[in-house]
């Protein structure tokens, strides 16, 4: 049985119905693409929570370049709400902070996008103004938690040094990796955020197809490198994909999960770039979205890592 | 027969002595006897625990583990409701009596459908339900987390001092061992010396690194992130060292600038209903509230016809001194009782076995009457009511009278009496009876001590709360009583006015429980874990550091404008003692004997035994906190388990066969009785059995005894002792030091609170010894009987909330009986 008819069987056998997109790609070849559900390899599906690491490379590409001159600058430099003290710790935080989810910011309500915390700032005239009138609750630095408030932070903060961050992310990153993205989801107040309000049509034009997906994976598999051109420093990669030994959460590096051997983006419903650098290996998942949140990681475990590694 | 009575066949439960007892359905039964006779036993322990087993078994919702049958049969039983007072106990700090009684969700609803929405805020998006629950994420204030206030640091005092030592700054925060460290690291980094040097030492550069850090560098954050962390942020665990600098007027607690104290998100705080936020409506009394809303309700509104009966039905057992956003913890255990009482009402069952537990506490002979009114509708509608209960009028009241007796302990236990009331006056044997039946009764003063002018304690302008700016002249060296309905300011006028302004002038000399816990240093409380201290459940104290008293002067800020009174008279008090309702100790294992002190006495006595000193055992083998303690219960005797919906079913701890001790401890043998047995005995026994071995412990056991103790168990957990029990217990203690009680000041809050008549009158015998010996006592009180025993009663009213907040009536008990002002004087014993 080839791989992929055992994928086949395992997503039949598990009544796995929500998933659209599996691609193995390893050593330079395709081993596995299968559709689901009508997808072809045009079919576009959301992004999720893969638009973290996503902005976590743009972060290394303005720092790479100069436009962040330090990731223990503190976010205040940028954003002006936080320098009005409205919190004693609102100095301490820095870019660092945001991208390992230890600003310390209140957070409450799972990890999700209906969450309360979410809710509640969307129902807010300014985002940026909402976040900075949350109380700090943990010193910074101090405390992981996973939440939306650090991601909409550091896209502020990368908005006020790369200008327009679509256009950034577009020309730096999409345009050489051959991504073809719609214009991301702009807040009333002026924040990327590629979900939006979890409408839709709100999150429509981010959505990626599997092998946009794979190609992010690629870049990541050749250290900030893709078809033999530079993207993203391999120091900042490399550290965007691994903890070091005094990191608050060993299993989350910058914006990107981290497991034993293998690190990956990952998006709510199931949406996964698994990346396997040991044995030079990109798994792709894209599933549609349910109220349950399901993950299909299990796929990976049981199917392509039993006949692979 | 058998349909209509609950029978109960050889209950033998704690001291019980395997008694029968027949309780007829539909009628109102009382329990009496006096204090540990095994009342509660019967009605709690037994038929109540019963009750709800069967019930829950029944409806499969549960699992129950058996435990060893306390009773040879129990028939006729219908579900069992109990209404306790220590539901306290196990309250989430953040229920407040709206949200407890469901009010709030209604409100919420109401507002959601029918709120007037501001138009600079309306976004154009739906209300929701949630928005108007400042408990729930999506609704509460995100600044201030729908606390309504903030914590604020007057940077410009903490520095103010350029001679004080840097490890002195924030109440001597560098000293404490979580700051020392990381402080001394920080001041090694930029070159100078917590220890030695004073803030005005410091470079302006060194002292802004000092107060706000290096941005992250070190790993000491700065001064003011530092104290906003341990006052504010998660390793915040129990208020105290924002209550200090409180104190020192380092920390203001404002009104949240973002909310405004609504605690709400923007939306809800600006929709109004009628013209006032759901915020304004929770923070009126609910009788006021009852009145605003009844003007609108033309019972068209589903939603305020049903919030106006609710609020009617509030009003009816007591509550309408209440606020919708009073936090359940404030509340007094008869408040508590009387909050459950109202939403049993309001669902309208039948059938029901009710099981209460003295209800009539707390109230002012007025409220009793109508409490009465409401248990015996209760009893009309078909329900069946079993009390145990202290209260004369309420027994009077009974269908049907259990007496359990005839003493406390092992001196009880046995059924004295059953039957209707009209005989159970002429029981001889029941040491109730004789007091009903006026063979006995309280020897009612006649002589007055007189107040002496010159020896006053004067208030002028006390405003607090509803105080209306009263001046009042406390005589002392007397016995003062302060009366008057739930609500009329008793309190505002004691422990918000006369205790701060007494600990302010006297300042060491006016000890107070709170004190006690003060002595905790700054590490201690940082030690512990953060999010759930061990002891916090059985804290009174709101975790998050606001009484309801705070939080309503935040909520109205046109309250907190009172000017302070000014106190005089005060120089005659050698020393004052507050003894208070608190519970004693803080920790699980915390008892009886740990707070007296006798404890300790008791174990070096098992540790001087031959078999101590042959085996090498030290004290700490006789304490279940030290090396003494079961490994599996932890020294609790029991493993708690968790059985859902709130509910907890505790299995003795097989490791140590539910003694909490280790074999070990228990081989040790002080005049034939181990540890365990000696914890085991109530006051009581223990004191004829130290008698001749140890004169302090006999001492204190005696006091104890005198105060109405005398059938409390050594070893009897915390949680399981009521506000009048530690009370009493402090009040033990004190006086067992033998210090001179001349011209002492001891302040109480209803200490006969859970006694029968006959150690009622101990202590008022007691406390009348004690201002023989030159003392002067202030009650607060409702009972008649402790009232009529006063020498001058201050009387406030004349109703409560908005309503009282005036002195109406002073003088002798004799006085008020003829003053046509007075509310308590026609209830005062002559």
């Amino acid at each position: 049985m080839t791989l992929s008819e055992e994928i086949n069987n395992y997503i039949a056998q598990n009544r796995y119905r929500q998933i659209n997109s599996v691609l193995v790609w390893q050593d330079g070849q395709m081993i596995a693409e299968n559709y689901y559900n009508g997808f072809t390899k045009e079919s576009r599906n959301v992004l999720r929570s893969v638009a973290k690491s996503i902005l976590s490379l743009a972060a290394g590409i303005a720092l790479d370049k100069g436009l962040l001159t330090g990731l223990d600058v503190p976010v205040a430099d940028y954003l002006p709400q936080f320098r009005e003290r409205r919190d004693p710790l609102h100095p301490l935080i820095t870019v660092r902070h945001l991208l390992t989810m230890t600003s310390g910011i209140y957070w409450n309500g799972g990890i999700h996008y209906h969450c309360p915390m979410m809710v509640q700032l969307r129902r807010s005239k300014d985002w940026l103004n909402h976040i900075a009138d949350c109380p700090v609750t943990n010193l910074p630095g101090s405390h992981y938690n996973y939440k939306e408030f650090d991601v909409i932070l550091l896209s502020a903060v990368l908005s006020a040094v790369c200008g327009d961050l679509y256009d950034f992310i577009n020309r730096e990153l999409y345009l050489p990796l051959n991504i073809k993205s719609g214009r991301w989801y702009k807040s009333p107040c002026g924040v990327y955020y590629s979900v939006g309000s979890g409408e839709d049509a709100d999150e429509k034009p981010s959505n990626l197809t599997a092998r946009e997906m794979l190609a992010f994976g690629q870049l990541c598999l050749g250290k900030g490198s893709f078809c033999g051109q530079r993207i993203v420093s391999e120091s900042y990669l490399t550290r965007a994909v691994s903890a070091p030994e005094d990191a608050i959460n060993k299993n989350y590096g910058y914006l990107f999960c981290l497991g034993n051997n293998w690190y990956a983006c990952r998006g709510y419903g199931g949406q996964r770039i698994h990346v396997f650098p040991e044995e030079n290996m990109v798994v792709v998942i894209q599933a549609t979205p349910t109220a349950r949140g399901m993950a299909y990681d299990d796929l990976i475990w049981k199917t392509i890592a039993k006949q692979v590694l | 027969m058998k349909n209509n009575s609950i029978r109960i066949q050889n209950a033998r439960i704690h001291n019980l002595k395997g008694i029968d007892v027949t309780i007829p359905k539909h009628k109102l039964t009382v329990i009496t006897g006096v204090s540990g006779s095994g009342k509660s036993s019967l009605a709690f322990d037994t038929l109540y625990e019963e009750g709800k087993r069967r019930y829950l078994m029944f409806s499969d919702t549960q699992f129950m583990i058996d435990t060893e049958p306390a009773f040879d049969s129990i028939t006729g039983l219908s579900p069992t409701v109990a209404v306790e007072q220590r539901i306290i106990r196990q309250s989430n700090p953040r229920s407040t009596v709206g949200t407890r009684i469901k009010i709030s969700h209604l409100l919420a609803a109401l507002f959601t459908n029918y709120g007037e929405r501001d138009p600079a805020y309306d976004d154009g998006m739906p209300l929701d339900v949630s928005m108007f629950q400042r408990g729930s994420a999506k609704g509460m204030c995100v600044r201030c987390l729908g606390k309504g206030r903030a914590g604020l640091i007057d940077e410009a005092a903490m520095f103010s001092d350029k001679n004080l030592l840097i490890c002195d700054i924030a109440h001597g925060l560098g000293r404490g061992s979580s700051t020392k460290n990381i402080l001394s690291e920080f001041a090694a980094t930029y070159g100078f010396d917590p220890w030695n040097n004073c803030i005005g030492d410091l470079s302006g550069e060194q002292l802004t690194l000092l107060k706000y850090g290096d941005h992250g560098k070190s790993r000491f954050p700065g001064m003011i992130p530092w104290i906003t962390m341990l006052t504010n942020g998660s390793l915040s665990t129990s208020g105290r060292l924002a209550h200090l600098l409180s104190l020192d007027g380092l920390m203001t607690q404002r009104v949240c600038p973002k909310c405004l104290g609504t605690g709400l998100g923007e939306q809800a705080a600006h929709t109004t209903f009628h013209g006032k936020t759901i915020t304004e409506l929770e923070n009126m009394y609910i009788r006021d509230l009852h009145e605003f809303l009844s003007a609108y309700n033309d019972g068209r509104n589903p939603l305020l016809s049903e919030l106006c009966t609710k609020l009617s039905c509030m009003i009816e057992v007591g509550l309408f001194h209440l606020a919708l956003s009073r936090p359940i913890p404030t509340l007094s255990g008869g408040e508590i009782q009387r909050l459950f009482l109202a939403s049993y009402i309001i669902t309208e069952m039948d059938s029901i076995i009710f099981v209460f537990d003295e209800p009539t506490i707390g109230l002012h002979e007025t409220e009793k009457e109508n409490l009465i009114r409401i248990i015996r509708r209760l009893v009309d509608n078909g329900n069946t009511v079993v009390a145990v209960e202290h209260d004369e009028n309420f027994m009077r009241e009974a269908d049907y009278i259990i007496d359990i007796g005839p003493g406390a302990g092992i001196r009880g236990g046995i059924k004295i009496y059953e039957g209707g009331f009209t005989e159970f006056l002429h029981c001889k044997d029941s040491r109730t009876a004789p007091y009903l039946s006026a063979a006995k009764g309280f020897p009612a003063k006649t002589v007055f001590r007189p107040a002496d002018p010159k020896k006053c304690l004067t208030l002028s302008h006390a405003n607090i709360h509803n105080l209306k700016d009263v001046t009042v002249k406390i005589p002392l060296g007397i016995m003062v009583g302060i009366a008057g309905v739930s609500g009329s300011g008793k309190s505002s006028l004691i422990s918000d006015t006369l205790v701060p302004t007494l600990k302010e002038v006297l300042k060491g000399k006016c000890v107070t429980g709170e004190d006690k816990k003060e002595h905790r240093t700054i590490d201690e409380s940082n030690a512990a874990t953060p999010e759930y201290p061990a002891d916090a459940p059985f804290e009174f104290e709101d975790p998050r550091g606001i009484t309801d008293k705070t939080f309503a002067d935040i909520a109205t800020p046109s309250l907190t404008g009172h000017t302070a009174p000014t106190p005089s008279g005060q120089d005659t008090i050698k020393r004052c003692y507050v003894i208070d309702q608190q519970p004693i100790g803080r920790s699980r294992t915390s008892c009886p004997a740990t707070y007296t002190g006798i404890f300790d006495r008791i174990r070096a006595m098992f540790a001087e035994t031959k078999t101590a000193k042959e085996r090498g055992y030290t004290a700490g083998m006789f304490s279940v906190n030290s090396t003494g303690g079961c490994r599996r219960c932890k020294g609790d005797g029991v493993i708690h388990y968790h059985v859902g919906f709130g509910n907890f079913i505790d299995i003795p701890c097989d490791t140590c066969g539910g003694t909490g001790y280790v074999p070990e401890a228990m081989e040790v043998m002080l005049d034939h009785k181990n540890i365990r047995d000696i914890l085991e005995m109530s006051v009581e026994e223990a004191f004829d059995f130290f008698a001749d071995k140890d004169e302090n412990i006999a001492h204190l056991l005696d006091i104890l005894k005198r105060v109405g103790m005398g059938y409390i168990r050594l070893g009897q957990a915390t949680p399981t002792i009521s506000g009048g029990e530690s009370q009493r217990i402090k009040l033990a203690k004190e006086l067992a030091k033998g210090k001179n009680t001349k011209n002492v000041l001891y302040i109480l809050d209803e200490p006969t609170t859970g006694l029968s008549f006959s150690d009622c009158e101990r202590l008022i015998q007691l406390l009348n010894e004690l201002v023989e010996q030159g003392a002067s006592i202030i009650i607060t009180e409702h009972d008649p009987h402790v009232l009529s025993g006063c020498d001058y009663i201050i009387e406030l009213g004349p109703g409560g909330g908005t309503d009282g907040g005036s002195v109406i009536a002073q003088g002798t008990p004799e006085e008020l009986r003829k003053n046509k002002q007075s509310v308590i004087g026609k209830y005062l014993k002559q």
